[in-house]
């Protein structure tokens, strides 16, 4: 093993830990809100009634929480991953920033130091999301006031705008790929499938594709 | 007392402020860690400090969509718990789901009439128990899956790259669409940005320091061109 390979290798030993035990850490303090309402202030739901509306929740996000770990995971890496399920907001900003560092960066996504760079960007992700939420949350009513509502409607938009960038820019690395993607995903969401269902038809089938076009010569490792 | 008393009660700030910290702390040893083995891979400062600001350039818009859709948490939920729940864990549609269940339980609308204490303490219940569902499996899975994905190349190393190329444009390929056939605003923005954003990577090969506000910039005209539609 070269020196690189064994730095690495440490590395997601030492991730892999301290994953595990932030995220457990995380899971049970963020009990804390339900039981300071318990013990402060004497509310407690009844069991029943928090099985019935844990079961409902569980009932709709099932496929979710069995698929969605898995399906990003080639995208956000061992330590992307740790960062991004802990943190939360993972389509809409973890991804998008991992990507963007890793680009502006210069390194390949899906290498070792595709990983070291998303985890420096993402982890810079956690302290401006967490900086703009708590400015928004304590002054967000005033500051938000003053907008006319067409203004705050257009917030909205950022989202769309994002994803859109992102496709095209996904043209640049291989619109071979995109060229099979896009129909793929085009036809089952007017299906009318739910979005969870079609990123995992797209992703699997786009993935498979892309070993096949890759063994015909169809498409190169990109740089 | 107003259930938006307790909800907003520096007790209530408190609990959700410890929950904030431990992802802090997890940011703070991620990225301490990754400095170092960086450092030891190679990787020269000047590569790792153009991700962080990539990083920090890419995540402020993202956020300030995060940050004005967690205000129509705030009537239900507080604004403590709201702050905690989008900081970590969380996402707004899961949250709004949670409430939604627990207000439906009690034959109540979010926020509405009937609305109080009890149905709050349900929705903080039901959100924190039914997350364990992502993250319980992750914090044990996440190896297995780093095993699966090398696997999957069938030890060619060199293939692991277009696995996570292929995952990203079938994953914005998903994500996206559902925007562009909506039709209205959500189409201009989508397309707008797609537009903008080719065109400032090409400009990037010229205008070097485009790149990393790229993202941003193609995000905000996305946004404006979507305005005269709304």
């Amino acid at each position: 093993m070269t020196d690189k390979e064994l730095s690495y290798g440490s590395f997601i030993k030492e991730i892999i830990l301290w994953g595990r035990i932030t995220m457990l850490a995380a899971f049970v303090l963020s009990f804390l809100p339900a039981l300071y309402l318990a013990v402060w202030h004497g509310v407690v739901p009844s069991f029943g009634l928090i099985i019935s509306s844990v079961t409902t929740i569980v009932a709709i996000y099932f496929i979710s929480f069995l698929a969605e770990p898995l399906l990003y995971y080639p995208i956000l890496g061992i330590s992307g991953s740790y960062m991004s399920w802990l943190a939360g907001n993972i389509f809409n900003l973890r991804v998008p920033v991992s990507i963007a560092s890793q680009n502006c960066a210069g390194v390949k996504e899906g290498t070792p130091e595709g990983d070291i760079i998303s985890t420096l960007g993402m982890g810079v992700s956690v302290f401006v999301n967490i900086i703009i939420l708590t400015i928004v949350v304590l002054f967000g009513s005033s500051m938000f006031s003053v907008l006319p509502d067409k203004a705050m409607k257009a917030f909205d938009y950022i989202l769309p705008a994002l994803f859109g960038a992102f496709l095209f820019a996904s043209t640049l690395r291989s619109y071979k790929i995109a060229l099979f993607s896009v129909p793929i995903a085009l036809v089952f969401t007017l299906f009318g499938l739910p979005g969870t269902a079609v990123l995992f038809i797209c992703l699997i089938s786009t993935i498979y594709f892309s070993f096949f076009a890759y063994k015909k010569g169809w498409v190169k490792i990109l740089e | 007392m107003h259930y938006s008393a307790i909800a907003n009660s520096p007790g209530m700030w408190l609990a959700c402020a410890i929950v904030v910290l431990v992802i802090i702390t997890q940011a703070f040893i991620f990225m301490k860690k990754a400095y170092t083995a960086g450092l030891q891979m190679g990787i020269s400062r000047e590569t790792m400090f153009k991700g962080m600001r990539a990083g920090l350039i890419s995540s402020i818009g993202p956020s300030f969509a995060i940050a004005v859709t967690l205000l129509s948490l705030i009537m239900p939920l507080g604004s403590p718990f709201s702050w905690l729940r989008l900081s970590v864990i969380g996402s707004v549609p899961y949250e709004l789901m949670a409430a939604k269940t627990a207000a439906q339980i009690y034959g109540v609308e979010l926020g509405g009439v009937g609305y109080d204490i009890n149905t709050l303490a349900l929705a903080v219940w039901t959100a924190t128990i039914a997350a364990g569902g992502w993250l319980i499996p992750s914090s044990i899975l996440i190896p297995k899956y780093e095993m699966l994905r090398v696997k999957i190349v069938q030890g060619r190393e060199e293939l692991l790259p277009l696995l996570s190329v292929a995952a990203l444009i079938a994953a914005f390929s998903s994500f996206s669409l559902p925007y562009i056939i909506k039709g209205g605003p959500s189409t201009v923005a989508a397309i707008t940005g797609g537009v903008v954003m080719l065109l400032l990577l090409f400009l990037s090969t010229k205008v070097k320091w485009l790149r990393e506000w790229a993202l941003g910039l193609a995000m905000l005209a996305g946004m404006l061109a979507a305005l005269p539609f709304i």
